[in-house]
């Protein structure tokens, strides 16, 4: 199945649209997700074409285990790894071309020295020149807790490892920045809680889907980014954006999206609105969305919420 | 589920591979250490175990790349290295007299799996959901269990687990149905063909 998957069209197509699906999309695993779905479909369709599963009094019958396979997709999740073992792990394989040397037959003890020589060089070589370096880069104001543990001023690496499995973090009295290279900053405001997905391949078509739990979290796209549909999901709907500034403030009653640049798209039960740069989105359980434009008013209630952004936006 | 978020090993670095080159490797690991590691973690139950065991796997590739063919995705060959590290482990943790040993050939199912489903009224998020199934797939027999992941994690084909789990294929197309069926059953109510998770 796998290596037709490879070279079929249909199938490709397929995958494509299971991407585009809003729901699928939007997960936290998203991609895994759609992924998953695409193998059970593939498998329900290997099904029908071959011989099928054998039935006996202890199987379910094929109808019924299709479904059950979709469901089976939908619900598992992927597991995280840790990112310290995955490093050991990582830096041993890469380390190990170098030793395959070693099984070969005996050389002459000349050739043998230069043969060490090269082997150490290739484990220097792959272990340095071939690092894995967190793709994640923080800067702390104060303590955070991701995933309930502690990561104090000085931890700012090691959050970075952290990151790049799924999470949840939590920021304290003051912002906190994350930044992926040239491609994407985001300002987990103070008393903000997101969970921060799997960071997937910066391919351009895997999506990216940050859940805002609590609190206020700013983001914007940079040149590098390279166009990896983005997510913010809240309890009151998802906002979508590409290539944008903007900012999403939850609390237990609304939510309010803030579009600084660009548009972004914001989907509460099905129902979608767009919200053009200079506007504010207000989303509440009661009644429709209301929109307005940014207010230049500096009394206004807003300005708490569009100040931080529009510092955020106008930073080089 | 392993980290199937991760894109497939590119085609066109399968020479550069069967080459053992630096950055195909790199991308090699990348691309399956997490699935390989989701695998062995399932089938071994301890978690350091599994790490020590998935870091040998990785070694074993460098080993064995003489005997990877190239035009094929890599896969199913690193998944056959994986599964026969297994069976090597678990022998010679029998050989020191492990109280029970597990095989791959474990494919009966004694009596029912222990029902897993939550509370009645309960209601789970979809993490919480996905921990009970996975508590259900870890009470099944090495055999089916591996058959399962090996077909619901990976999208391997029948044919390719067959040759994973040194089985025929029929064989395999039975496993896989006896171990949903009894997965099914296990799950109980937490089974809703209309949901699925958040």
């Amino acid at each position: 199945m796998s290596a037709g998957r490879e070279d079929s069209p249909e199938q490709r197509e397929l995958e494509e649209l299971l991407r585009r699906v809003p729901r699928e999309a939007v997960d936290p695993e998203a991609r895994a997700r759609a992924r998953a779905l695409f193998l059970a479909a593939g498998r329900a369709a290997e099904a029908s074409q071959g011989e099928g599963p054998v039935r006996s009094g202890t199987v379910m019958d094929g109808a019924s285990e299709q479904a059950f396979e979709l469901w089976l997709a939908r619900v598992l999740v992927p597991e995280g790894v840790q990112p310290e073992v995955r490093a050991r792990a990582r830096a041993a394989f890469l380390s190990g071309l170098a030793e395959r040397g070693g099984a070969r037959p005996p050389a002459p003890r000349r050739l043998r020295f230069f043969a060490l020589a090269l082997a150490a060089a290739g484990v220097l070589a792959v272990t340095f020149l071939l690092p894995e370096a967190p793709r994640w880069r923080v800067e702390l104001l104060t303590p955070v807790a991701f995933e309930e543990e502690e990561f104090g001023l000085q931890d700012e690496g090691r959050l970075a490892s952290s990151l790049e499995r799924s999470g949840r973090i939590v920021t304290r009295e003051a912002p906190t920045r994350l930044a992926l290279s040239d491609a994407l900053e985001l300002e987990l405001r103070a008393g903000t809680t997101v969970f921060v997905p799997v960071l997937p391949e910066l391919d351009g078509g895997t999506p990216i889907v940050f859940e805002l739990e609590a609190g206020e979290c700013l983001l914007r796209t940079r040149a590098g980014w390279r166009g990896n549909p983005l997510f913010v999901r809240t309890p009151f709907g998802d906002v979508r954006a590409t290539g944008t500034t903007f900012g999403v403030l939850v609390t237990p009653e609304c939510m309010c999206v803030c579009v600084a640049e660009g548009t972004v798209e914001v989907d509460g039960g099905g129902r979608i609105e767009r919200v053009e740069a200079r506007t504010s989105l207000l989303v509440s359980r009661q009644g429709d969305p209301a929109r307005t434009p940014f207010s230049s008013d500096p009394t206004s209630p807003e300005r708490d919420h569009l100040e931080p952004l529009q510092a955020f936006e106008r930073e080089p | 589920m392993s980290d199937p978020a991760r894109a497939e090993f590119p085609v066109e670095l399968r020479p550069a591979l069967k080459r053992a080159e630096p950055a195909a490797l790199a991308r090699f690991f990348d691309v399956h250490y997490e699935r390989v590691l989701a695998y062995v973690r399932r089938l071994v139950g301890v978690q350091g175990e599994a790490e020590d065991l998935t870091q040998e796997i990785f070694l074993h590739v460098l080993k064995g790349l003489a005997a990877y063919d190239p035009t094929r995705d890599p896969r199913p060959w690193l998944f056959a290295l994986a599964t026969n590290k297994l069976r090597d482990h678990w022998r010679a943790r029998a050989a020191h007299g492990g109280a029970r040993t597990p095989s791959l050939e474990a494919d009966e199912l004694i009596g029912a799996l222990p029902g897993v489903g939550p509370a009645p009224g309960a209601e789970l998020d979809q993490r919480e959901q996905a921990t009970h199934v996975r508590a259900a797939i870890d009470a099944l027999p090495e055999g089916l269990r591996a058959t399962l992941l090996l077909r619901l994690d990976e999208g391997l084909s029948f044919e390719e687990i067959a040759r994973i789990l040194e089985r025929n294929e029929v064989a395999v197309r039975k496993r896989y149905s006896r171990a949903l069926a009894a997965l099914r059953e296990a799950l109980g109510a937490l089974y809703d063909p209309a949901g699925g998770g958040a």
